[in-house]
């Protein structure tokens, strides 16, 4: 599978505004539902709360993939995001997240959930990419970054 | 080894057992005629009647040329004095069971040297621990702890909620997923499979995963898609383990209900315990549970001394709505009446600190041991000495015994989940599944000594 049949740049926040990890959630929320990709953005809030208290998706060297899974949804949605001054996502690795990648997946999708998580992640392994994501100066350019990188795996 | 064990109740006689497979000399001794003849009967080792706090008893046992004194009666002061007495024969390493919170704090305030014991055990401390690790992975029925807390050992009943129902092992491996598991075997109706890629995993398994500590949230997940943290628990029974449970829970779990029969221990606990709401009542009366809030508790957690009343109130409470059950449970044939029961999880202490003293009798090259008593299974960690057979060849390729699994690595402080193509190196923390038959010959891979 591939990052960009889920993301369109429309997804991308370019600069996140929330300074914490709750206010992170709602504003992806809150851009989702502005998209009318959700209907309910706090009930998306509070899916995505419950998995971060079970434990921090922070998966070190800055990024974060918050997810979670939504009934109803009939399809997997994407969304980045990038706040330039870090946050505090309890990351196992302590650092702050800089770089956010949102995946709200249908509720029974195990196996394409999985592939989707893995896929991200393998992106922002390369040290290159997430310094271009850091660096890319609007959405456009975000975008740019994220299918390049996608289409080179 | 010349291992003496005092006392042949459910820790001492399990030890006994195991100590013995593994061909260590064991001397078991027991006061009561009765228990005697029953270990007697059962295990295959030299069982002395008598006192063990009594020199002469310890000296027929051969306490002096002993490499290891375990006291393990029901009495904590006993138990210390048989340390004592072990030390003055000049046994070599002595642990020693203590229950009573009070008499621990001594211990640790002069010093365990001062009492001539060299580790302490306290099974209702091991219960409380492994009941808070079963609340914060919920939908666990097991639980035990590898390399420092490094991997998990959790397993879960498969519902047909679950996204894992009907997928194929291979399906779920995907190289660079972020938070890898791997599954070590399938309780599937009472039979054991250790799977493959091929295999399914089906509605009504128990499976038992290996999980990189950053792992477990995600992998509760994929047991259970709405799982999340209880909001809301209700401890019945005051006792060691249930002040302590009580304590340690406050911490994360909003609202933690402490429900206790004898109104005087009720008044105790509740002038120690701030954030707890503490109820004097009888957990297996409707009315009460009801007082508590059953109906909207995320669990119930029965850890009074009687293991009927907790049985009963734990059964009553799931009728009333909590979602999920614990027990425990002083007596291992409970646990085949307790599976046929809507009961979540069983936590046995003493079968726990058998664990525990296995841990310590086996030492150096295997630091930590959980039995799983329904599958029949052990999961050991151990180090591969230099020049062991596991570290000649890619796992693959070493004829592992069959009903066992290479399962993690630790390899400079990461967790590396095993590979066909994995080869271990020595020194490395290695978490081994496998059925209790075949142990000794999973520890033969991980010694020097030829294969025999």
């Amino acid at each position: 599978m591939k990052i960009i049949d889920y993301l369109s740049p429309q997804d991308i926040v370019p600069t996140l505004e929330a300074d914490n990890l709750e206010d992170v959630l709602r504003e992806f929320a809150q851009h989702l539902g502005s998209l009318k990709k959700v209907k309910d953005p706090e009930k998306l809030v509070e899916i995505l709360l419950e998995r971060e208290k079970l434990g921090s998706t922070g998966i070190g060297n800055g990024v974060a993939i918050p997810h979670g899974r939504l009934p109803g949804l009939d399809k997997i949605l994407v969304a980045f995001g990038r706040s330039p001054s870090g946050i505090d996502f309890h990351a196992h690795d302590d650092q702050p997240v800089h770089l956010f990648f949102l995946l709200v997946a249908p509720e029974e999708s195990a196996g394409a959930h999985l592939k989707a998580l893995a896929r991200i992640s393998k992106i922002l392994k390369s040290p290159d990419c997430r310094r271009a994501l850091m660096e890319s100066a609007n959405g456009e350019k975000l975008f740019e970054v994220i299918s390049q990188e996608d289409e080179r795996h | 080894m010349r291992l003496i064990i005092c006392g042949a109740g459910v820790i001492g006689s399990n030890l006994a057992r195991y100590l013995s497979d593994e061909g260590h000399e064991i001397n078991l001794i027991e006061q009561r005629q009765s228990t005697a003849k029953k270990a007697s009967e059962k295990l295959d080792v030299r069982v002395i009647v008598g006192s063990a706090t009594e020199p002469s008893t310890l000296e027929t046992a051969g306490v002096a040329q002993s490499d290891m004194v375990i006291a393990v009666t029901n009495t904590d002061v006993s138990n210390l004095i048989i340390c004592s007495l072990a030390a003055a024969y000049g046994a070599k390493r002595r642990i020693a069971r203590v229950r009573d919170p009070s008499l621990k704090d001594l211990l640790q305030k002069f010093g365990m040297a001062h009492f001539h014991v060299d580790e302490i055990i306290n099974p209702d401390r091991v219960a409380a621990e492994a009941i808070v690790k079963v609340m914060a992975a919920p939908g666990s029925r097991e639980v035990a702890d590898f390399a420092d807390g490094k991997v998990l050992l959790r397993s879960f009943d498969i519902h047909d909620d679950s996204p894992l129902v009907n997928l194929k092992l291979e399906d779920l491996k995907e190289k660079d997923f972020p938070w890898p598991f791997l599954l070590v075997a399938i309780n599937r109706g009472g039979s054991i499979v250790i799977p493959h890629g091929q295999d399914n995993i089906e509605t009504g398994d128990r499976i038992y995963t290996l999980l990189p500590r950053p792992s477990l949230a995600e992998f509760l997940t994929f047991v259970h898609p709405s799982v999340r943290l209880p909001r809301k628990v209700i401890i019945y029974g005051a006792t060691n383990t249930g002040e302590s449970l009580a304590m340690d829970l406050s911490k994360t779990v909003p609202e933690v209900v402490l429900l206790e029969e004898n109104r005087v221990l009720a008044e105790r606990v509740a002038g120690s315990l701030n954030s707890v709401t503490v109820i004097n009542g009888a957990a297996s009366e409707a009315d009460i549970l009801r007082e508590c809030g059953v109906e909207a508790s995320d669990a119930f957690i029965a850890v009074s001394a009687n293991d009927h009343s907790n049985l009963i109130s734990a059964v009553l409470a799931k009728k009333l709505g909590a979602k999920t059950t614990v027990i425990t449970t002083q007596q291992p044939d409970y646990e085949a009446i307790v599976s046929a029961l809507d009961i979540n999880v069983v936590i046995n202490p003493r079968l726990l600190a058998t664990d525990q003293i296995l841990r310590l009798v086996r030492g150096g090259r295997i630091s930590t041991v959980a039995t799983l008593p329904e599958c029949k299974a052990e999961v050991l960690e151990l180090i591969p000495e230099p020049d062991s057979p596991v570290t000649k060849k890619p796992i693959r390729q070493l004829k592992f015994p069959k009903k066992s699994i290479i399962g993690a690595i630790i390899r400079d402080s990461e967790v590396i989940l095993a590979a066909g193509d994995t080869q271990v190196q020595e020194g490395e923390q290695v978490v081994v599944f496998c059925q209790e038959d075949v142990v000794p010959q999973v520890q033969k891979f991980f010694s020097k000594r030829k294969l025999l």
